[in-house]
């Protein structure tokens, strides 16, 4: 059982509306146990007893992809809280919720809670989720990639200022980021069934949840098969496509893993997502996969299939690929690495 | 360190089966290695390269003119190869599709 504590990022454009619901999410009993840390103080306040501001620099790591770049600045942070839980001078907070600035990509915050040498024993990521501004998103879609990217990366998406918008133009927007990113629930901001639970606390490295996070995937992924998101409006996609890989039954894990960490290493900055459920040869239960561009988290058994469903598949969202040579590109190292096409 | 093989480490590269996947004859790491560098020669063949295992904690990546690089991770083979080989391998180049 994995016993570090989640954080979680809070990521959104400019004005979307995070610190409002970093401030509704915080109301809630639930969360009373939910450490903060903030990027800037914008105009809406936060009344939270443990609140801390980051500041400051980036570290970049050898291998110089945005992927290993720590940040220094919020290691430091994340260690001074720990290390005052740990002391006591403030209470045991069992999750850290990260907001980020409008313009920031969360991919280096995850990165700094997955490689930073100390926090990785103490730390595990959580759900990302993303603000959606249900008036301006589309706009900001056309002129902002970085807020599409934010679309991408999410694991959870929260319209907010319905009340402003039209129900026409809700729909439409829904329609459109369940193109953008098919695996992530879309939530309103504005309905009473806003559950925290459902936003922070149900993730892949939930035991009892898991199951059903996974499921989710797959259901999104079999609704959409394969589904080049330029068949929609392209100006509010960019070259961002998701597609889903069936990699096939009985996979060798050795195969795949040395396929997909290739794929990453050399297209790593242009593949946003990849989550999928494994049948791995030798593996009497389901094996999830899930990753952020280069961050690949471990690999991780089911309990079982979700659905009952026994099927192997990987959705990717993607910047920039073709699909179909992805596609093309596994069948092509199935076909060289495996010893049965050696032996044909 | 792995209790069988005696082989000290750092982190896991993500792609390790190692303490995560319970897999039906499951192996050590030493047999993990020895069957991901069988692969990952499949793969360097193409550039002209060899890849060694090193006492079960490091990769030796080997050139063609008998260049070498000693790295630790799966990783950092990749960007060895690349170093080494000349010409970058991408998976997504024609060479490699079905």
């Amino acid at each position: 059982m994995d016993n570090r504590l989640p954080v979680n990022i809070l990521t959104g454009f400019l004005g979307s509306g995070k610190t409002t619901l970093l401030n509704r999410m915080l109301r809630n009993p639930a969360f009373a146990n939910c450490a903060v840390l903030i990027n800037e103080f914008g105009e809406v306040g936060i009344d939270h007893h443990l609140v801390e501001s980051v500041e400051g620099d980036v570290v970049l790591l050898q291998s110089g992809c945005i992927c290993c770049t720590i940040r220094g600045d919020l290691s430091s942070a994340i260690r001074k809280l720990y290390e005052q839980r740990e002391r006591g001078t403030i209470p045991a907070f069992t999750r850290l919720l990260i907001e980020t600035t409008g313009l920031a990509d969360p991919t280096p915050v995850l990165a700094t809670v997955m490689h930073d040498p100390v926090l990785q024993h103490h730390f595990r990521p959580g759900n990302v989720i993303a603000t959606v501004d249900a008036v301006h998103a589309v706009g900001q879609f056309k002129r902002h990639p970085e807020s599409r990217k934010q679309v991408a990366l999410a694991d959870r998406l929260v319209l907010t200022k319905t009340d402003l918008s039209t129900t026409d133009s809700v729909n439409s927007l829904t329609s459109a980021l369940s193109v953008l990113n098919p695996a992530a629930p879309i939530i309103s901001a504005d309905s009473p069934l806003l559950d925290a639970d459902a936003l922070l606390g149900q993730d892949i490295f939930n035991e009892s949840g898991k199951v059903e996070e996974v499921g989710r995937w797959l259901r999104a992924a079999e609704k959409r098969k394969y589904f080049p998101v330029h068949r929609g409006n392209s100006n509010l996609h960019g070259d961002i496509q998701a597609f889903v890989l069936e990699p096939g039954d009985s996979i060798d894990w050795a195969v795949f893993s040395l396929w997909l960490s290739l794929l990453l290493h050399r297209h790593g900055d242009r593949v946003l997502r990849v989550k999928g459920l494994l049948h791995v040869d030798g593996a009497e239960t389901p094996v999830a996969i899930h990753g952020v561009q280069q961050l690949m988290h471990p690999p991780q058994h089911l309990a079982h299939w979700p659905d009952g469903v026994r099927r192997s598949a990987v959705v990717f969202i993607v910047e920039g690929l073709d699909p179909t040579r992805v596609m093309a590109s596994w069948r092509g190292f199935l076909a060289r690495l495996t010893d049965q096409a050696l032996a044909a | 360190m792995c209790g069988v093989c005696g082989v000290l480490g750092g982190p896991a590269h993500w792609s390790s089966s190692q303490g995560r996947l319970q897999l039906a004859g499951s192996s050590t790491v030493r047999a993990e290695r020895a069957s991901n560098v069988k692969l990952l020669n499949r793969i360097a063949r193409t550039r002209g390269l060899t890849v060694s295992d090193w006492q079960g904690s490091s990769f030796v990546v080997t050139g063609a003119t008998g260049g070498q690089e000693v790295v630790g991770s799966l990783s950092d083979v990749w960007v060895a190869m690349d170093r080494l080989g000349g010409r970058s391998i991408d998976p997504l180049a024609d060479e490699w599709l079905d």
